[in-house]
């Protein structure tokens, strides 16, 4: 239990890992990365259901986010994995072990929160060195061993020589870089962070993300963060759990969510999307004149096409082609992004590399689209 | 320096966005001056109307000594437990939901409401030689005639409402999370209590200590009724002055109020800037 400074113990790190950290500071000790299993977990609150039987397996080791819009009952769950909240049926096993009722502090979870909830009446050093003061006597470290490890973590969130500082004397970001290293400081066996970047302002949470990939990478701890920001949780997590009402939809890699979303709410909330309904008949979903493939479906139904998969049509009335008038288009880096609106009425988004756009006519002209490819769902 | 230019002659002058300084300042001094500050300069220049010598005969004497003692003491003693009944109080009415909660919440400010002397007379009849409770406490050897037991009695139910009334909203708007935080740290709740919670409510909590302490040195009502009056043994300040003023000895009376309210301003002063520092210390 006892922490020697100087021996920053590695392993469990991947070699990968380890080289990403780079020239950081010495990262904080290590545990065996811990496993979160979560079985059909039911809670509600007194006007509604906030989690339905909901079951997740958490990696050991890994960054997982919980995407969903608010009310989606992500928070509800991240309290509790946390012992912030108790279930009202199922379980929370870590590594196993049940630990559905057990009280937060001794779970061996650091929680940041929202509002960073720091001690305003101590120092930055004392509120990151709170979770080791507060241990009893014998499994305390000695107060210079704190201090090390207060000025270790420090260095960690890049606060260095700020330790006296008050709470108030901080900018938001530094705020919150404090919760973390209080979080950390009693090397939790779970990070759990909940909306952390949310009150923050978009180029410190653009900053604080990379922080929190590079210390993450450094510890190899356990880490769940709760967002309703799909580029944040696709840009930082291994892989991202979607919730909607009470329900985890899809589990997976950022790439698969995107990719391959297994339902309706998953294509729409992750990504950008165009979304037509219609019916799918013998395979092939029909929407006005619109015609997608659609394997195992049938009756009513809703699709989604990414504004990257629409295309020109080589030629003026191809086979299958879409006539449309052109919209606006805003050049954004490499690519540009177009609107036009369908011979129906209705309006369509999609993206085109700078080059292609460049052969655009000017808005008001006839187009010819393409759609391809679209993910296709039966409307309950 | 533009805005230095602009207020040339009136260095104390700053610009400001809230507006209506001069007026507001103006009439809350002239209110000030009226109610408090003028009244008190004249129980001081009637106090200090008397000879130096008999000053201190009359405001040092044996039996003026013991009264400030008493009224000093039992006030501090009735503030400390209010302070602690207080903030349990206010704890109850913020933290839990219960039936007959905000019959409760009513309750506490009754004091606040109720004539001193009905207080008075209640406590008498309650804990007197003859009273429901002072019966059988009296034959287990407990009584509050007399003595400074049920003067502390009388002041604390008056000064209750002070610590409850100025902890509770501090206690509202503690933010839950902090609580949380310290308990996901690995905090117990009688650690977080220590060490996260009490250091919030400080300030607020040490302002109605001062003002249940400064309430139960100046009252009269509730005490007289329950004390006793024995003069160097249960007679607090403000009857000695009464006393004094029955015999028109106005500047007997006048003198004894003076120190009494040069004591009473030491500890207020010394209480506020305690707190003063404290503030600064949390949200610089």
């Amino acid at each position: 239990m006892a922490y020697e400074p100087g021996v920053p113990t590695l392993a469990g790190v991947s070699e990968e890992r380890r080289l990403t950290t780079g020239q950081s500071p010495p990262p904080p000790p290590l545990r065996a990365p811990l496993a979160i299993r979560v079985e059909e977990v039911r809670k509600s609150f007194a006007r509604y259901p906030a989690l339905n039987d909901v079951s997740l397996d958490v990696r050991p080791g890994e960054l997982l986010a919980l995407l969903g819009p608010s009310g989606s009952g992500k928070t509800t769950l991240l309290r509790l994995i946390a012992g912030l909240d108790f279930p009202e049926a199922g379980a929370i096993r870590f590594d196993g072990v049940d630990v559905t009722f057990a009280a937060a502090a001794q779970r061996g979870v650091g929680f940041v929160f929202q509002q960073y909830a720091l001690f305003r009446h101590m120092t930055v050093a004392q509120n990151i060195s709170f979770g080791l003061d507060v241990r009893k006597r014998l499994l305390r470290p000695t107060p210079a061993v704190r201090k090390a490890r207060v000025e270790e973590l420090l260095k960690l969130v890049e606060l260095d020589g700020l330790g006296g500082r008050r709470p108030a004397q901080l900018s938001g970001g530094q705020r919150q870089r404090v919760a973390l290293a209080r979080a950390l400081a009693v090397e939790p066996r779970v990070l759990l962070l909940d909306e952390p970047f949310g009150a923050l302002d978009a180029t410190v949470r653009k900053s604080l993300r990379r922080e929190l990939r590079r210390i993450h990478a450094a510890t190899g701890v356990t880490t769940l963060f709760v967002t309703h920001d799909q580029d944040e949780a696709l840009e930082l997590a291994d892989r991202v759990a979607v919730l909607n009402k009470g329900r985890i939809e899809q589990v997976g890699t950022p790439s698969e969510v995107y990719v391959a979303p297994a339902s309706a709410f998953v294509a729409g909330f992750v990504g950008e999307a165009n979304r037509f309904e219609g019916a799918v008949a013998d395979g092939l979903f029909r929407s006005g004149s619109i015609r997608l493939p659609a394997a195992g479906i049938e009756g009513r139904a809703v699709a989604f096409v990414r504004p990257h998969t629409v295309r020109l049509a080589p030629e003026p009335g191809a086979a299958g082609s879409l006539a449309a008038t052109l919209g606006r288009q805003v050049a954004n880096g490499p690519l540009t992004r177009c609107e036009a609106r369908l011979a129906d009425g209705r309006d369509v988004e999609f993206v085109l590399s700078h080059a292609t756009a460049e052969g655009l006519p000017p808005a008001g002209n006839a187009i010819w689209l393409t759609f391809d490819h679209g993910h296709v769902f039966a409307v309950p | 320096m533009a805005t230095a230019t602009a207020d040339r002659g009136r260095p104390w002058r700053r610009r400001s966005a809230v507006p209506g300084l001069g007026l507001t300042l103006g009439v809350t001094v002239s209110i000030l001056s009226l109610v408090v500050l003028i009244p008190l300069a004249a129980v001081a220049a009637r106090g200090l109307s008397l000879s130096p010598e008999s000053f201190a005969r009359v405001a040092f004497s044996q039996r003026a000594v013991h009264a400030y003692l008493l009224s000093l003491g039992t006030a501090l003693i009735a503030a400390v437990i209010n302070a602690l009944l207080g903030v349990l109080t206010a704890w109850v009415l913020v933290r839990n939901r219960f039936p007959g909660r905000r019959l409760l919440d009513s309750l506490v400010d009754l004091p606040f409401a109720l004539p001193t002397a009905v207080a008075g007379i209640s406590l008498a009849t309650l804990y007197g030689p003859n009273g429901w409770l002072g019966a059988p406490l009296a034959r287990a050897g407990i009584t509050f005639a007399n003595n400074a037991g049920g003067i502390i009695i009388a002041l604390t139910f008056i000064g209750l409402p002070f610590v409850v009334r100025t902890v509770e909203p501090v206690l509202r708007d503690l933010a839950a999370d902090v609580e949380e935080a310290s308990a996901s740290l690995g905090a117990t709740r009688l650690q977080t209590l220590i060490r996260v919670v009490a250091p919030s409510l400080a300030p607020a909590w040490i302002t109605g200590f001062a003002l249940a302490f400064a309430r139960g040195v100046g009252e009269y009502g509730s005490v007289i009724f329950i004390a006793g009056n024995m003069p160097y043994r249960s007679e607090i300040t403000p009857l000695l002055i009464t006393i004094e003023l029955e015999q028109f000895d106005y500047a007997a009376a006048s003198a004894i109020a003076l120190v009494m309210l040069g004591l009473s301003f030491a500890l207020l002063l010394i209480v506020n800037t305690g707190q003063a520092w404290m503030r600064r210390s949390t949200e610089a």
